[in-house]
């Protein structure tokens, strides 16, 4: 089994290279290869200082102390800078078996795009809100894609020792960046994907009330599903680390999107927002997410429109289900 | 109950070592459940860990562990659970040990570690046998409690889909039942609870016998329901939430009112009443008193001893009831107006009974 890291910051402090080569007889690894996006500083092994980025590929112990040794790691020039779109990243992308990478989360649609292009199998890192990017999200609705074994507690934590903004909530330490609402994306199988969530609630009008503009219900909490309902129901994004195929079919997003199957079933005319202070700003967010109709004002942030009867509260991004 | 001494090294214990946090720690090539499914962590501190690293590379001997034999053939660990998950976290590369990880050791010093031998006895038996054994070795370091031990010993089909309801974090008894339930789903409490409740005999016994028939069934969907009926049916009689219905013994009125009709606005208002009334000071008991009518639940304030020694004076030491004098000591105190007419637990309401009188009073 080859796997390619895409590296694109200094890779003597990438974690990931370090796991993979000390791992790599226990992992029955065959190749192990990393790019290294224009490093301009010298570099790991040798003073290398060009426009060039490297390579470095790496074939298991040779000397028998179970530890990569510079003389085993081959560094190898790269022509361009190293990007993932380069053709020669692109054919080094083509020998592998499964890519690990934490790719730029500005190009995550991009690199994403290319992995599925080139039919790879990956496990790699992106944020929570990725799940929300229309062409990422048809993925995860097709099942092409899905959440792996998340961090623990939602947060990432990196090692950038030259990230001057670095904070943690609990666990300090030189150059640690955490990094809140982190996944694993991948399109290896887990068992996680198979598991049914368990449910215990039933559905009443009350506590699941209809959007104004979407024909489904609001669910606040993805464990608060109820357990009878046929219809189209709202739920929060995170819902998508308890998704099991086999349960329940994503139809769409909240998004007034109409390209999936779930679309809005109305456009508000003139919308407004309402602010806490009294001023009353452009209100178009109304038409891109759900909403749930008030006949009373309620509190906090409101919407009105000229074709809504009422004050409109403004949800959060939800993901459309269906009970299979 | 056979009790086998075997030499397992940290080579085979290791060998498939995976750790999949909530859902359980497995080792020995798959065959051990090193920590099962939804059982709370044990968290050795760094010393300790380190402790168990330095016992082995010095070849020094630790202290024996115990697995369960179970029917299926598999093992189960119930003394001996952090050590092995320090051993195997080494060798995993989790974690070094004098500044140095399993993969930076020589190789010499790595063979030293893997081919350790570590004393395990295999306890193998009937289950009552295997549980009496596990209560009476379970009596150092981080202990399991009993109902983990249970799970150990009654693992199976029917254990291992309970657990999926009512011992994961968040759980949907939880979350159905979390409010009226005491403990935490982790440490099994709900799963124990509940048992105790669908056989009504919460005792060590009762769980037992419960389980031991239900070990094989495929799955625990009658244990389910019966939770589902128990809190839908206390929230149906008292709909108003208080603070004090969490921990009650929910399941042991069900059994005996669920087939009774109660006019819930009616014991809403008796339930409110008894949440003022100072006399009452057992304010938990309230529910059970509702439902049971049986004053005992409500701890009823009792007179001071300066109450009833003004009222012995009064009286000058005679019973009223049989009018013999007595010792203070020989009398008790007694609601003249008893409790349930109105009467308080006030000077003026207190009168001295003997204690033979007082007991035919009260009709204890």
């Amino acid at each position: 089994m080859v796997i390619f890291i895409g590296i694109y910051n200094d890779p003597r402090v990438s974690n990931f290279f370090h796991y993979f080569s000390h791992n790599f007889e226990k992992l029955g690894l065959k190749k192990l290869i990393t790019t290294c996006y224009k490093n301009q500083e010298r570099d790991l092994f040798s003073q290398h200082n060009s426009e060039n980025a490297i390579y470095l590929e790496y074939n298991g112990d040779k000397n028998g102390n179970f530890v990569p040794d510079i003389n085993e790691i081959g560094i190898k020039p790269l022509k361009g800078d190293g990007d993932f779109r380069s053709s020669e990243s692109i054919s080094l992308l083509t020998q592998a078996d499964i890519v690990v990478t934490n790719p730029p989360f500005s190009l995550f649609r991009e690199y994403i795009a290319q992995l599925i292009e080139y039919d790879k199998k990956f496990v790699v890192i992106g944020h929570q809100n990725a799940t929300k990017y229309k062409e990422i999200f048809r993925l995860i609705k097709d099942n092409k894609i899905w959440l792996g074994n998340g961090f623990k507690g939602g947060a990432g934590h990196f090692i950038n020792e030259h990230y001057e903004d670095y904070a943690t909530a609990t666990d300090r330490k030189e150059g640690m960046i955490r990094v809140s609402g982190v996944h694993w994306f991948t399109n290896l199988d887990l068992n996680k994907r198979h598991e049914d969530l368990i449910l215990y609630k039933t559905y009443n009008e009350e506590e699941y009330p209809k959007y104004d503009n979407y024909d489904a219900i609001e669910v606040s909490k993805t464990n608060e599903i109820p357990i009878d309902y046929d219809g189209v129901m709202g739920v929060p994004i995170t819902f998508l680390d308890k998704y099991n195929p086999d349960q329940f079919d994503i139809v769409g997003m909240t998004s007034g999107r109409d390209e999936f199957e779930a679309t809005p079933t109305k456009k508000y005319i003139n919308p407004k927002q309402h602010n806490e202070n009294g001023t009353i700003t452009n209100g178009s967010k109304a038409n891109t997410s759900s909403t749930i109709l008030y006949k009373t004002k309620p509190e906090g942030v409101y919407y009105t429109a000229d074709n809504a009867d009422g004050y409109l509260k403004v949800l959060y991004t939800r993901f459309l289900i269906k009970r299979k | 109950m056979n009790i086998e001494l075997k030499e397992i090294t940290i080579r085979e214990l290791t060998n498939g070592y995976e750790d999949n946090n909530e859902n359980g720690v497995v080792g020995f090539g798959g065959k051990l459940d090193i920590r099962p499914p939804y059982q709370r962590e044990f968290i050795y501190k760094d010393k300790q860990r380190e402790a168990v690293i330095d016992t082995a590379t010095k070849n020094f001997p630790l202290n024996v562990m115990y697995w369960a034999v179970r029917e299926d053939g598999n093992f189960e660990v119930i003394d001996g659970q952090q050590r092995t998950i320090s051993i195997s976290q080494f060798v995993e590369g989790d974690f070094a040990y004098k500044n140095r990880f399993f993969h930076n050791l020589q190789k010499d010093e790595q063979e030293q570690i893997l081919n350790y031998k570590l004393m395990v006895y295999l306890c193998s038996g009937t289950d009552s046998e295997k549980l009496d054994w596990f209560e009476t070795i379970n009596i150092a370091g981080e202990k399991l409690t009993a109902q983990e031990l249970r799970n150990a010993v009654y693992s199976g089909s029917w254990v291992s889909d309970a657990k999926r309801y009512f011992s994961k974090n968040n759980c949907v008894a939880y979350g159905l039942g979390g409010d009226y339930l005491n403990g935490s789903a982790i440490r099994q409490d709900y799963l124990e609870t509940t048992i105790g409740w669908i056989c009504g005999d919460a005792s060590n016994d009762g769980i037992k016998n419960y389980m031991a028939k239900q070990q094989h069934e495929p799955n625990a969907n009658e244990l389910w329901l019966y939770f589902q009926n128990v809190i839908n049916w206390v929230k149906v009689v008292f709909p108003k939430y208080r603070k004090e219905m969490k921990g009650i013994s929910w399941g042991f009125l069900y059994n005996e009112f669920h087939k009774q009709s109660f006019d819930s606005k009616k014991l809403e208002k008796q339930v409110s009443d008894l949440m003022q009334d100072e006399d009452v000071t057992n304010k938990k008991g309230i529910y059970e008193y509702v439902l049971t009518g049986k004053e005992r639940y409500l701890n009823i304030r009792a007179f001071t001893d300066n109450q009833k020694r003004e009222a012995y004076e009064r009286q000058k030491g005679i019973c009223p009831v049989c009018t013999e004098h007595y010792e203070i000591g020989g009398m008790e105190g007694d609601h003249i107006t008893p409790w349930h007419l109105g009467g308080k637990t006030s000077a003026e309401n207190c009168q001295m009974l003997c204690k033979e009188d007082n007991r035919r009073k009260s009709g204890k």
